[in-house]
């Protein structure tokens, strides 16, 4: 009987996000301790839970040591003390279970918290200096993750998700339990393989080229007796640490250069797959004069960089700025997080006339603030957003107006779903020339009835897809495509 | 029993400030229904009640206290709560009657959508109450605009001399005094008004200002006038009375009434240049701050909280950054977006953080900086002239030279202690940046070597030469000419 211990901590941190995840935001999402798992078994069953689970089940020749689990929507870098109590509560779990003989984490791969650019290389190597040399330990990744030597030297095996969308979580977990009981059992001993390139990429599994290099990948391990695992790192380009970037992996059976092999010439193929990422998106300028010729009114120009769904803090003012100094000003805007704003208009009252500077507050990335002469046309208090069968609530709210150009400021930072985010201030969205929307994708149902074109605009922002705007300090450079460098790529 | 009524209602207003003041801004500040003032003391505009429930027995007072509201210095007061707040006044005064002696606590420079002139508003109406024959008296702020309103209704009008306002007690007992005099009938009240046709800063901790009130309070020793006050003016408000007014009140003698006012209305439109400190151009104030050895403190007024600005303009910061300025020291800079992602990550932590310039156009740009967060404390408070002032939480930031002290309630800073609340010690600095015009100084003189008045942009007025006033009475000195001004100065005259 194998005892495994199996616990989760993570979450995606956008470094350029200047809003903090805190306990709170854990709280608002998975925060389950050790001893509460029991409990709550069913309803929280991260990847590798889940598989410990079905083997318990099937070849019942494991016993599982709970763990607690502590999973944030992505958002800014995770403060300190939120990081080390949670950390330290994971590692307080391991010692309460005593001598175990595996440990299997569901971990995300690019949580960043103040003083700690690794969190998962550091939760590994204390778990490691927890379970002594001879334990293995297994972990299971979001492709979207920094793969740094810490990780890999403290781990025995490391699976990546393979497909984005994330649909795998559990098929790879299967896998990362049973290479962890082989390993445990000594009829595996499994070495990892590592190539890093120079470059980070988005990589859709759902269209080709890249699910047809993924479906080769799966050819690779299914034919190979040597090899066990294949996975490929995404990267995260909005985590500034030094090891962002794509990569491949490969877990083998004893058998460290044959994986070098593989690890490189993957690498290799991956160099150009990297250019089949690139959106669909436009520049700022092109985003103005499609905007501003555009008869098949109104223009919704989505400002995904600035989405605060992706960690953003949806106060910044590119998009806005541009067309207005283009003289397109029959422009609706929302949601502008500006509670300072918000406070200043709505003490002014509906009606009144004030210079309002709005947005541009938040961080670098937010732009300059706006100076508007302003009506205030409308103050509601209880405003909110539907989406997914949800109230989104927007806390105090205002709606003012420049001339033509209407914006609805908020207290909460929600991201505009859908056209009731004007019309509740008695804004009709149709008859505007742009709608400026915070929101990457959320948007496109709701805004389908009454949307003309559809512009993606490639503004900078927290979340922008734009690398070169964000102000790299710790990522190895040259990264292709913040640096126009050929694609390299080199084994670890 | 003598029925004495005792109100305030007081905001100061900027009218160039964006930010409007609302009921609500009295509420969270200061805000006592009729009969609940608190028993700890006055605040600056409760003197008279204070004052007055102090020498009720000696006096045989029956005082009724109602209504006590004061506001933040903030931009006009929106209409309907003006007149709200002020029909709670009158409304007060109603139950209250019949009385005999109305004593009202106001500011004198205090606007609302509609009503350039609150006060000459609010003594208008209750006179219209309370009939001819009540004595009213009220005690203003020395920056007030006196309007021919306010004196006529009045019978008695005492400001503070002193600039800071450490005499509002003194000045109300006076005023309980004068007004006591004038029911008894002992004596009888003549009001002279000289309009300078100026405005400027009288900073009385200083010579020559201090020098003119010695003089007017050696004057009030002699048996010709009875009180006489220095009505500095208030230069960020575009209304028609704004500018400096001498106000004297002899008992009956319409001869010495005006003699006085003329003699104090020649002092004060001779110091008109020096009363004030010398106030130095952005470059010019950093250049000469980093030439100086020890400590020099730089003084924002123009953006003042206490004058109705934000207190979050960045013109002076930036200009230190970009001269590579080193043990520098901000503060209070108002940005409770920053203080609250700062006190998030707590002490310990770095961040990137967008401070300042938030509020409106003359904040300046907002400054990012790579940050460690060095001080959080909730509900910090300043102390000051006997009072204490929120500042809601704050948070010490350090950046490469640099520490600022993070506000998120609006409020100028008094005092040294403000910044070691959150892990700045200010004696170690070489240059600090207060958010203050003058009132700073009672604390910080004995820290510090030396201090520069800065002319930044800004809400709050420091340099009238720079507004385009639209609704202030013309000729004004320092924006018309010499000879246009001198020969505007005139003097009113008002018998009871």
């Amino acid at each position: 009987m194998k005892r495994i211990f199996t616990a989760t901590l993570g979450t995606e941190t956008n470094t350029f996000a200047p809003l903090p995840t805190s306990l709170q935001s854990f709280k608002d999402l998975v925060y389950v301790p050790a001893d509460e798992m029991a409990a709550k078994v069913d309803r929280f069953r991260t990847g590798p839970l889940f598989a410990l689970l079905e083997r318990k089940s099937k070849a019942g020749d494991v016993e599982i040591a709970l763990g607690p689990a502590f999973f944030a929507q992505p958002g800014g870098t995770t403060t300190r003390a939120t990081y080390e109590n949670l950390r330290d509560q994971l590692l307080e779990a391991l010692k309460l279970a005593g001598p175990v003989s595996g440990v299997a984490l569901g971990l995300h791969g690019a949580m960043v918290a103040d003083g700690y650019p690794d969190c998962e290389g550091d939760l590994i190597s204390r778990v490691r200096s927890i379970v002594g040399p001879s334990v293995p330990i297994a972990i299971e990744l979001d492709p979207h993750c920094h793969i740094s030597e810490e990780m890999r030297a403290g781990a025995d095996i490391v699976i990546l998700y393979k497909e984005y969308p994330h649909t795998d979580v559990n098929e790879r977990a299967v896998e990362l339990v049973d290479i962890l009981c082989d390993t445990i059992d000594k009829t595996l001993i499994p070495s990892t393989s590592y190539a890093v390139t120079n470059f980070v990429a988005a990589f859709h599994t759902t269209e080709d080229p890249y699910k047809g290099f993924i479906d080769r990948v799966r050819e690779i391990e299914a034919s190979d007796d040597r090899v066990l695992s294949i996975s490929i790192a995404h990267g995260f380009p909005w985590g500034d640490t030094a090891d962002m970037g794509s990569g491949v992996l490969v877990v083998t059976n004893e058998a460290k250069s044959h994986g070098d092999e593989i690890a490189l010439s993957l690498a290799e193929e991956l160099k150009d797959l990297r250019f089949a990422a690139a959106e669909k998106s436009v520049s700022v300028p092109d985003m103005v004069a499609i905007a501003s010729r555009a008869e098949n009114r109104p223009v919704i120009v989505a400002d995904a960089a600035d989405n605060p769904g992706g960690g953003a803090p949806s106060d910044s003012t590119y998009v806005l700025r541009a067309l207005l100094d283009a003289g397109v000003t029959n422009v609706a805007a929302g949601l502008i997080w500006d509670p300072h704003a918000v406070r200043i208009a709505s003490d002014a009252g509906e009606g009144a006339s004030l210079s309002l500077r709005v947005g541009g507050k938040t961080c670098a990335l937010s732009g300059d603030p706006l100076d508007l002469l302003v009506r205030v046309d409308r103050v509601i208090g209880d405003g909110y957003e539907n989406f997914a069968g949800m109230k989104w609530r927007l806390g105090q709210a205002v709606a003012v107006s420049a001339g033509e150009t209407e914006l609805v400021l908020t207290t909460q930072r929600i991201q505009c779903f859908s056209p009731f985010s004007f019309e509740q201030f008695g804004i009709d969205p149709a008859a505007k020339q742009v709608l400026i929307v915070k929101s990457s994708q959320h948007f496109r149902a709701a805004f389908a009835d009454i949307a003309g074109d559809v512009v993606y605009v490639r503004a900078p922002g927290v979340v922008t897809e734009d690398l070169s705007t964000l102000p790299y300090r710790e990522i190895n450079r040259p990264k292709w495509p913040i640096d126009e460098v050929p694609a390299e790529s080199k084994l670890c | 029993m003598t029925k004495v009524f005792c109100a305030a209602l007081a905001s100061e207003t900027n009218t160039f400030s964006p930010i409007a003041t609302t009921k609500k801004h009295f509420e969270e500040w200061f805000y006592h229904r009729a009969g609940e003032h608190p028993d700890d003391g006055p605040t600056l505009f409760t003197c008279p009640y204070w004052a007055a429930k102090t020498q009720a027995e000696t006096l045989g007072w029956t005082v009724v206290q109602g209504l006590s509201a004061a506001a933040f210095p903030s931009g006009r007061i929106v209409r309907a709560d003006y007149e709200a707040l002020r029909d709670e006044l009158l409304e007060d005064l109603k139950q209250a009657l019949p009385v005999e002696v109305v004593l009202l606590g106001l500011h004198g420079a205090m606007a609302a959508d509609g009503y350039d002139d609150c006060e000459g508003d609010i003594l208008r109406k209750v006179r219209e109450i309370v009939g001819p024959e009540v004595v009213i008296g009220c005690e203003l702020d020395p920056h007030a605009h006196l309007t021919d309103e306010m004196v006529e209704a009045s019978d008695a009008l005492i400001a503070f001399k002193q600039y800071p306002h450490t005499d509002a007690l003194d000045r109300a007992f006076e005023l309980v005094d004068l007004v006591e005099r004038i029911r008894r009938k002992e004596v009888s009240p003549v009001i002279a008004v000289a309009d300078v046709a100026m405005i400027a800063q009288f900073f009385t901790t200083q010579s020559p200002a201090s020098g003119l009130i010695e003089d007017m309070m050696a004057a009030e020793r002699s048996p010709e006038i009875l009180t006489a006050s220095l009505i500095h003016g208030f230069a960020s408000a575009d209304v028609v009375d704004m500018r400096t007014k001498v106000l004297v009140i002899s008992d009956g003698d319409a001869g010495s009434a005006e003699r006085w006012a003329k003699h104090f209305c020649e002092a004060a439109w001779q110091m008109r240049s020096d009363a004030d400190a010398p106030r130095l151009p952005v470059d010019q104030a950093v250049a000469e701050a980093m030439a100086s050895p020890g400590l020099t403190v730089l003084a924002d007024g123009a953006d003042n909280p206490g004058g109705g600005a934000p207190g979050d303009s960045t013109y002076i910061l930036s200009k230190l950054i970009e001269a590579k300025a080193s043990g520098v020291v901000v503060g209070p800079l108002w940005d409770p977006v920053a203080v609250e992602f700062a006190a998030a990550r707590g002490i310990g932590s770095r961040l990137s953080l967008r401070i300042g310039g938030k509020a409106s156009a003359l904040s300046g740009h907002p400054i990012d900086l790579d940050v460690e967060v060095i001080g959080f404390k909730q509900s910090v408070t300043q102390s000051f002239g006997g009072a204490n002032w929120p500042m809601g939480d704050m948070v010490g930031v350090r950046a490469e030279g640099l520490e600022v002290a993070l506000c998120s309630l609006r409020n100028q800073g008094f005092s040294p202690q403000l910044f070691r609340d959150v892990g700045i010690e200010p004696t170690a600095a070489s240059i600090i940046v207060i958010k203050s015009n003058h009132h700073f100084r009672a604390a910080f003189e004995g820290i510090s070597d030396a201090i520069i008045y800065v002319c930044a942009p800004g809400v709050a007025v420091v340099n009238p030469k720079t507004v385009d006033y639209q609704r202030v009475r013309r000729p004004i000195w320092p924006v018309d000419p010499v000879d246009d001004c001198r020969s505007a100065q005139h003097i009113m005259l008002k018998e009871r």
